[in-house]
C-alpha cells in the first residue's frame, strides 16, 4: 500500500502552527523553527496542505 | 527550575501570562513556559483592540500603543466606502512590548518564567493530567503539578494529549497572512476592512495603521472557497493593488479559529485558555482581550480547586461556566452572525453597504451595521441587540 505523506518546505514554512490546529491525528509537532510531521500518526488526509496560509506543505504519494 | 509546582501554564501570550499572574497573586506556585526564545515574538496578530475591551482587563500603558484609532471604514467589493463606529476609540498595539509587559507582571507577581521551554507531552496518571514533559535548551525535564493551563495557541496539542478534542475542521479555520508594510498612503486614525470573494473569500482584508505611513496589512480566508489559492497569494494580490509602493517589513502567517465554540475546555487537572481553547471571536478574529479574560477566570478556578484539594473536571468546570457567561455566549452569537455573513455574495455586501450609506454616519455603530447586514434574519437582529447594546 502506498501511503500519502506530507512534506514541509522549510524555505516557505513560517512555523505558524495552523496545520497543527487542524490535524485530527495530533501528528504535527511545532518548535520555534521547525514543523515536523509524525509519519506514524499521519493518515494522509491532507487537511494541513489545504489550510496552510503559505503553501508550504505538499502531499506526496 | 522547580521539580514540582501547583500550576504550570504553557505559553506566555496574553492568555498564559494573565493566567500566571492571577494564579501567582492568589498564592499558587506557578511555572510559565514559553517555547520561543523571546516572549512576544514573532507577532502573529493584526494587533487591534477596542479601548473599551482593553480597559476592562488592564490599566492601559501608552507605551504599548503604536497608533490610536478613531473609526472604521468598510470597503465593499464594488468599492463603496462606508465609514462607521465614529467616536469609538481603538488601539493598534505593539504586541511585542505588550506581551513582554504582561509576562513581566506575571513574574513580578511571583510566577517563574522560562523561555525556550518546549512542552513535548503531558504526564498522565489514571487519566488525569499530572505535569508536563519539556525540552529546555537541550535538557529533557519532567515537572509535576496539580493543574496545567494550556495557553499554547492555535497549534495547541495539550488539549488533545489531555483527552479534549480541540482539532478544528480545516473549513472552520481562517488561514491568514499579514505584511507589516511601510511607505504607504493611509489615514493613520482609520482602520480599513475590505470584503469580497476576489479579495478574501469567507473572510476579510484589514489595514491596521501602526504609524503615519505604516500598517499591518493582512487578510484571512476560508480555504473552503478555493483550496488552491493560498492566503499569502491573496495578500500579495491585495497589497500590490491597494499599496503599489509598499515594502513589507515583516511577513507572517497564522490561523484563526472561526467555528462553533468548543464545548469542553477542561478535563481532570487541565484547562485551556485563549486560542488553545478556541476562544477567539469567530466574527472579528479578535482574541487578545478574550484570552486575558479567560486567563484570569482560569486562574481563579485553579486557585480555588488547589486550595480545596480537588482538581477534577467537575470542579474545573466552574471556569468553563464563568467563561461562557462572560464571553463564550457572545462568541456563540458572533459565530451565528458570521455563518450568515460569510455566505453573502459580493452583491449582498454591496447592497448592505449602500443601505448603510443612508444611515447618518454618527448612527453607524456596531449594532446598526449588523442590523443592516442581517436584515433578512430578524431573529438574529434581536440576538445582535444583546451583544452590541
Amino acid at each position: 500500500m502506498i501511503r500519502t505523506t506530507v512534506i514541509v518546505r522549510s524555505d516557505i514554512c513560517d512555523c505558524c502552527g495552523t496545520c497543527a490546529g487542524v490535524c485530527r491525528e495530533n501528528a504535527i509537532e511545532l518548535s520555534e523553527t521547525i514543523v515536523q510531521i509524525d509519519s506514524d500518526l499521519c493518515v494522509g488526509c491532507l487537511d494541513c496542505v489545504r489550510i496552510c496560509p503559505m503553501g508550504a506543505l505538499e502531499g506526496s504519494a | 527550575m522547580k521539580r514540582e509546582v501547583d500550576l504550570i501554564v504553557v505559553g506566555a501570550g496574553p492568555g498564559g501570562s494573565w493566567a500566571a499572574k492571577h494564579a501567582a497573586k492568589a498564592g499558587l506556585s506557578v511555572l510559565l513556559l514559553e517555547k520561543d526564545r523571546e516572549v512576544g515574538v514573532p507577532v502573529r496578530c493584526a494587533e487591534g483592540v477596542s479601548e473599551k475591551g482593553l480597559r476592562s482587563v488592564i490599566s492601559i500603558d501608552t507605551r504599548w500603543i503604536a497608533q490610536v484609532i478613531r473609526g472604521v471604514r468598510f470597503i465593499a467589493p464594488d468599492g463603496t466606502k462606508v465609514d462607521a463606529y465614529p467616536g469609538e476609540t481603538g488601539y493598534i498595539l505593539n504586541r511585542k512590548l505588550f506581551d513582554a509587559a504582561l509576562a513581566e507582571e506575571a513574574c513580578q507577581s511571583g510566577a517563574h518564567l522560562y523561555t525556550k521551554a518546549n512542552v513535548t507531552g503531558l504526564l498522565m496518571e489514571n487519566g488525569r493530567t499530572r505535569g508536563v514533559r519539556l525540552r529546555h535548551i537541550g535538557e529533557e525535564k519532567e515537572i509535576r503539578c496539580s493543574i496545567v493551563i494550556g495557553a499554547d495557541g492555535i497549534e495547541s496539542r495539550i488539549g488533545r494529549w489531555g483527552g479534549l478534542n480541540t482539532a478544528i475542521a480545516w473549513t472552520e479555520m481562517a488561514a491568514c497572512a499579514q505584511m507589516t508594510c511601510c511607505n504607504i498612503d493611509i489615514e493613520p486614525e482609520r482602520v480599513e476592512l475590505y470584503m469580497g470573494r476576489e479579495i478574501a473569500p469567507g473572510g476579510y482584508a484589514w489595514v491596521f495603521p501602526k504609524g503615519p505611513r505604516s500598517a499591518n496589512v493582512g487578510l484571512g480566508i476560508s480555504g473552503a472557497f478555493n483550496p488552491d489559492k493560498k492566503a499569502l497569494d491573496y495578500l500579495k494580490d491585495f497589497v500590490s493593488r491597494r499599496f503599489p509602493n509598499a515594502f513589507a517589513m515583516t511577513i507572517v502567517a497564522g490561523g484563526v479559529p472561526i467555528g462553533r465554540p468548543l464545548r469542553d475546555i477542561v478535563s481532570d487537572g487541565l484547562m485551556l485558555v485563549g486560542d488553545a481553547g478556541r476562544q477567539t471571536n469567530p466574527m472579528s478574529g479578535g482574541g487578545i482581550v478574550n484570552a486575558m479574560i479567560a486567563g484570569e477566570l482560569a486562574a481563579k478556578t485553579a486557585a480555588a480547586a488547589i486550595k480545596q484539594g480537588d482538581v477534577s473536571v467537575r470542579k474545573l468546570r466552574a471556569y468553563a461556566r464563568d467563561w461562557t457567561r462572560e464571553e463564550g455566549r457572545n462568541n456563540y452569537l458572533s459565530y451565528k452572525f458570521k455563518e450568515v455573513i460569510s455566505g453573502f455574495s459580493d452583491e449582498d455586501i454591496n447592497q448592505t453597504a449602500r443601505m448603510l450609506l443612508k444611515i447618518p454616519v454618527e448612527k453607524r455603530n456596531a449594532f446598526n451595521v449588523f442590523k443592516a447586514a442581517l436584515i433578512r434574519h430578524p431573529k438574529l437582529v434581536l440576538e445582535a441587540r444583546k451583544v452590541f447594546l
